[in-house]
């Protein structure tokens, strides 16, 4: 958890991904975080992110985002 | 594929080029919705143009840095995060053809940032569009925030906030939003104004998500720079969204904008984007 939240901090800098827990609807990640967050996890954990993944339940708090990682890695 | 293209061919095509590695613009499938398309998908990647006024917006998802022969007025834009090397995807711009022709910084001033409005006129709260808190009638130094229209006074508001920011912002590079779009935004109170000499002088334009702000225009009409308008709406903007966290994209030469929010507690968040040109 501690390296993602390493990455996803170095995409969406002044973000406290630890703590948040909803970062589509308080508006702290857009759309365009979200596509850039799926780019770097792609590079970094060598997984395939599909369109379909892209929903904001997805990317609600870093323990979302790490069952997706964990969810894409078992693909 | 067919030219132009609807929006379920360009997204049927998106998830074949969204892979490890991918370099993208692409903010999400469903900004295409609605747009007038032309595709393009060659051994390199998927190239998606937007049609606007006189020129093509550019959405790209690159498996390797190449882009194919592009003809006419294109317009893309790429945004890296912090510390990224923009260098392999400025390369392969420029070999075909592009100029990079204006960076852009994002700036963020986070909601605790230290009150840098110390001539703030508190005015008592009241009702207002969903987000802002408290929004004044008046707020600093004669800043106003809509309604201050009238009944029929959103056109003659839209008119006028669409002459400065034509006067102020590139058609190419501006992102200027459209009339319907900015009526919106005057009739939720989504646009400040200042007055000068009894006419507007500047505006500023933004948009609140949960609690997250942002700044989307900011502008002074030249005839009225140099006297601080810039410094009084930013200084209204966060009366009337305290405890929010606020960004705002400036060009990296624009230096009296630069001064201004760094001035209000803004500083830069490592995120960075280039502008690329070609045929314009």
């Amino acid at each position: 958890m501690d390296k993602l939240i390493e990455t996803l901090s170095g995409v969406c800098p002044g973000i406290d991904f630890a703590s948040e827990t909803d970062l589509v609807d308080d508006g702290l990640i857009t759309s365009l975080d979200i596509v850039m967050i799926v780019t770097e996890l792609m590079a970094v954990y060598g997984v395939r992110i599909d369109v379909d993944d892209l929903t904001p339940e997805n990317f609600r708090s870093a323990e979302t985002i790490y069952e997706l990682v964990r969810r894409a890695g078992e693909r | 594929m067919t030219n132009p293209a609807g929006f379920e061919e360009a997204a049927a095509l998106i998830p074949a080029h969204l892979r490890p590695g991918v370099m993208t613009n692409l903010a999400s499938p469903e900004a295409l919705r609605g747009e007038e398309l032309e595709l393009l998908e060659t051994r390199t990647g998927l190239f998606i143009f937007r049609k606007r006024d006189g020129f093509r917006l550019l959405t790209f998802l690159m498996n390797a840095p190449e882009l194919p022969e592009i003809s006419g007025a294109v317009v893309s834009e790429a945004v890296f995060a912090p510390g990224a090397d923009s260098r392999r995807l400025t390369d392969a711009f420029t070999s075909a053809g592009f100029v990079p022709a204006l960076r852009r910084l994002r700036l963020t001033r986070a909601p605790n940032a230290a009150k840098a409005a110390p001539n703030v006129v508190q005015t008592p709260p009241k009702r207002g569009p969903k987000g802002v808190q408290t929004p004044p009638e008046q707020g600093p130094k004669g800043v106003r925030i809509p309604p201050e229209w009238g009944q029929n006074g959103v056109r003659e508001g839209v008119k006028r906030v669409s002459e400065i920011l034509q006067n102020c912002f590139s058609p190419l590079t501006g992102c200027l939003p459209g009339e319907a779009e900015l009526s919106s935004d005057i009739s939720s109170g989504r646009v400040l104004t200042v007055r000068e000499d009894g006419e507007i002088a500047g505006i500023l334009r933004f948009k609140i998500t949960g609690r997250q702000a942002e700044i989307r225009h900011l502008a002074v009409d030249a005839p009225f720079r140099g006297r601080g308008l810039s410094e009084r709406l930013i200084d209204g903007f966060l009366q009337i969204t305290p405890g929010l966290r606020t960004s705002v994209w400036t060009g990296a030469e624009n230096a009296p904008a630069m001064a201004a929010y760094k001035s209000r507690g803004f500083a830069p968040d490592g995120r960075y984007s280039i502008v690329f040109l070609k045929g314009v």
